[in-house]
């Protein structure tokens, strides 16, 4: 059992969700989810949060009838004991690739902007020790990371307000030129920045009263869709739609105009201080991972914490370079749509006939 | 003929004691003669107040009538005297050292009167010199805890405070006071700290700072999690509040808990001044702490990796002053971390005079010196100078020590990864607080475990009209406070 020191506040679920959700996304959506819904794509962000907003709800049914309310328990009482393991454990590498995507975008960017001839193990050798220290104690100390990872990276979203000076809002005119279905089409593209909110499947027991805690869940996917949607929108009101198309990190440009007399180049603090975002992210999901495995196969939190970190570490090192780094968003973005959209959706409906069918039995 | 028997035992026994002391060093032995026998009177002259001796014990056993020790007993001005028949010769040696003198009397029962008269060498009660304030209370704590919880119970004189004593160390036995209010401090806090000195095995206390080490909830953390102070003033407001304090004996600072960070960059004058100018002198000190420890590791990130960074016309300043240099800049830095840390430990081990002397010709001399020899550039001798005086602002001496010490990693991963590796290692410690709890309570807090209510007193300090609930942190039994002003509510 969880005992009472471990569980946090329902007031975290807030953090831990919008952490979740906000990661290396954040920096360069935008020329994404344009493909289909152009200038209109801000459109699909509202809709993507919505969506997601249902599927938080769909969750939260799923998990208020059970005893231990986390995936093992509900796979288990749905498919038995079987299938149910074999499929979290498939849910465990979603949640690994997951981390890998982050972490590995995140290294990218650093390569990119930063240090050129930087070697992805020598920046994993400094992070996973940290990502272990922090996910090898106790949730509160994941949490804690979220928490942090949600306050202190809050005054970049005030550096928005500078390219302003140089907007025009013409870029984003006339309002709905596109069709329903390219917005639609656009918005599975904008579900990649929404996806994490899967490891609420596992940390919900760890939640005080978690029954109540809906409310700050959709609170923090409603902070999630209203923070993309400014960022969208300045970078649509900023930058023309063919600038877009050559643009990968859009608000990374943003941040680029930025001039205070004693900083220049503010996109180096931008990316340095997101790594606290990045981390949030990464570490829940790595604990996440790990704590399945743990109550899956009974293998000890730290030692599946290590196991997991070195297939991190690896499967990092594989994916080199911009095409590895976009095959794994596309896969992850991919495999995220079906596990939220179809997966989730179709698990609820079995598993409330297999309640249903259980209690007419007792 | 029993008794006869069992004098003559006690008599026996009493000669065998007196062969041994004498072979004591510094033993003192009279006897005199009285009509019921004679009287043996003994201690050991470095443990006992001659001057009480000589005007309250020996004239009073001349000139006084008494037929026994019981009765010389009632003529004798002292508590804690003890009448015993046939103490053994290792109690009897343990009182000698504790400065009792004995006192056997011939043929009576009880045989034996103890009587304390330790020497009492106390420092007088004086101004705190680490922790000083310009207005506000000044008494400081001494070594001697008596001394030490009077001051306590001269502020709290109630029912509910609460001591209890421990003795902790093998050889030092010392006397390790845990003292709360009850019905206000949680119980738990108490059992945990009770229970953790308990625990200790070590054979010598010699300071309060080695309970503080010994009973930390993390022993490898450069992080103190109990806070020392010689404040008696504080130390009573924190009792009020619902903390613990653990008082030790032959220590001058008491150690309080559980505690949080912020709690140590609150200097306790903040209580003493007005609500405002308090909350801006501690926001001060946490801007002081960042820059203390961010502004060389910046530094030399910036200047080694992302000279891009810095606007031009600031840029050629800088280059400027570093034409000279002949180092990369995290040897210039730490070089002369280096030498702050230098003058900083000769001024701490010279006498205050000399120290300050030191700390002129190391600041002006050496620091023009080395700028004109090019051996650093000058930005860097400003940045360092006020980063070395941001960590002074800490009131809390260990920690303002600990800030000092995590500066150094930082200044070598800033110089590897850059502006990353910085933020890299915040994030370790950011974790490390994260991980640390004091007595139980998480030592992050209010920041996270997020507690709002907390704030009033953490990095502003709200009038005192808005200190109506303890902290929470605490956990304390009754949380609702009396305010000082209820009307203005």
């Amino acid at each position: 059992m969880i005992s009472r020191d471990d569980k946090v506040s329902g007031l975290m679920v807030f953090f831990l969700i919008s952490a979740s959700q906000i990661g290396v996304g954040y920096l360069g959506f935008q020329s994404i989810i344009n493909k289909y819904a152009g200038h209109d794509a801000w459109i699909s962000i509202i809709i993507a949060g919505i969506g997601i907003s249902i599927i938080i709800w769909t969750m939260y049914q799923m998990l208020k009838n059970d005893e231990q309310g986390d995936i093992i328990a509900i796979h288990q009482l749905t498919y038995g004991k079987w299938i149910g393991n074999f499929l979290t454990l498939i849910f465990t590498i979603y949640l690994l690739l997951m981390a890998t995507v982050v972490l590995r975008t995140y290294i990218e960017i650093v390569q990119v902007w930063m240090f050129p001839h930087l070697k992805v193990w020598a920046m994993l050798l400094l992070l996973l020790p940290l990502i272990y220290y922090t996910i090898s104690d106790q949730f509160r100390i994941v949490v804690g990371v979220c928490f942090l990872g949600i306050v202190y990276p809050f005054f970049l979203n005030l550096t928005l307000f500078f390219p302003l000076n140089y907007a025009d809002i013409t870029y984003i005119l006339p309002i709905m030129d596109h069709t329903i279905t390219e917005i639609m089409q656009s918005s599975s593209l904008a579900v990649l920045n929404f996806m994490g909110i899967s490891a609420l499947l596992v940390f919900y027991p760890f939640i005080q009263e978690s029954h109540k805690s809906q409310k700050y869940a959709h609170y923090g996917n409603f902070y999630t869709t209203g923070l993309y949607l400014a960022v969208c929108l300045i970078a649509y009101v900023f930058y023309n739609q063919s600038e877009l198309e050559e643009v990968i990190w859009a608000t990374l440009g943003l941040w680029k105009i930025i001039e205070m007399p004693f900083m220049e180049r503010f996109e180096f603090f931008g990316i340095a201080t997101l790594f606290f975002t990045i981390l949030s992210n990464v570490v829940l999901f790595m604990w996440a991972s790990a704590r399945v495995i743990h109550r899956t196969f009974g293998v000890a939190h730290k030692k599946a914490a290590v196991v997991l970190l070195i297939i991190l570490f690896i499967a990092c090192v594989i994916f080199s370079g911009r095409e590895g780094v976009n095959i794994l968003n596309d896969t992850a973005g991919k495999i995220g749509l079906v596990l939220l959209f179809i997966y989730i959706p179709v698990l609820f409906v079995i598993n409330f006939i297999r309640r249903k069918v259980r209690k007419d039995v007792s | 003929m029993n008794k006869k028997t069992s004098q003559k035992r006690v008599q026996r026994d009493f000669d065998k004691l007196l062969h041994e002391l004498k072979k004591k060093d510094g033993f003192l032995y009279y006897n005199l003669n009285h009509d019921n026998g004679t009287i043996h009177l003994g201690y050991l002259k470095t443990a006992v107040d001659p001057e009480k001796l000589e005007k309250y014990i020996l004239p009073r056993m001349q000139e006084y009538m008494y037929k026994d020790l019981t009765e010389l007993k009632d003529h004798i001005p002292f508590t804690k005297t003890e009448l015993l028949d046939n103490p053994g010769q290792n109690e009897i040696h343990e009182k000698l050292v504790k400065g009792f003198v004995f006192i056997y009397m011939e043929n009576v029962s009880p045989s034996y009167l103890l009587i304390p008269l330790p020497l009492d060498e106390k420092r007088q009660v004086t101004i705190p010199e680490v922790e000083f304030s310009v207005v506000g209370p000044k008494e400081a704590f001494v070594e001697d805890i008596d001394t030490n919880l009077n001051l306590i119970r001269k502020r709290l004189a109630i029912p509910e405070l609460s001591v209890k004593k421990l003795k902790v160390g093998t050889i030092t036995k010392t006397e390790v006071a845990v003292v709360s209010i009850d019905g206000i401090a949680d119980e738990e806090n108490v059992n945990t700290a009770v229970q953790r000195i308990k625990d200790v095995e070590i054979d010598q206390v010699i300071d309060s700072s080695f309970i503080q080490q010994t009973i930390a909830d993390n022993k490898n953390s450069p992080f103190p999690q109990l806070l020392d102070t010689e404040r008696s003033d504080r130390i009573a407001a924190v009792l009020a509040e619902g903390k613990v304090a653990i008082f030790v004996d032959g220590s001058p600072h008491v150690l309080l808990g559980p505690t949080t960070l912020i709690e140590f960059f609150s200097a306790f004058e903040d209580y003493f001044l007005n609500w405002m100018t308090a909350s801006a002198f501690r926001m001060i000190r946490l801007i002081a702490v960042f820059f203390s420890i961010l502004v060389t590791p910046l530094y030399v990130a910036i200047l080694t990796h992302h000279f891009e960074i810095v606007p031009q016309t600031l840029l050629v300043t800088l280059v400027h002053s570093r034409t000279q240099v002949p180092f990369p800049p995290v040897m210039e830095a730490i070089i002369l971390e280096f030498t702050i840390e230098l003058l900083r430990e000769a001024g701490a081990r010279l006498p205050t005079k000399i120290g300050q002397t030191i700390g002129i010709v190391g600041g002006i001399v050496i620091g023009t010196a080395a700028v004109e020899a090019g051996l650093t550039s000058n930005v860097l001798l400003i940045v360092i100078a006020l980063a070395a005086l941001g960590s002074f602002t800490t009131p809390v001496y260990k920690m303002s020590n600990t800030i000092r010490l995590i500066r150094f990693p930082l200044l070598i991963i800033s110089h590897v990864y850059g502006l990353i590796g910085l933020t890299v290692a915040i994030a370790y410690i950011m974790v490390h607080l994260l991980r640390l709890t004091s007595l139980g309570r998480p030592f992050f807090a209010p920041i996270f475990p997020f507690r709002p209510q907390d704030f009033k007193d953490a990095l502003i300090r709200l009038p005192f009209s808005k200190q109506n609930k303890r902290p929470f942190q605490v956990r304390p039994s009754k949380v609702k406070r009396p305010v000082a002003n209820e009307n203005d509510k």
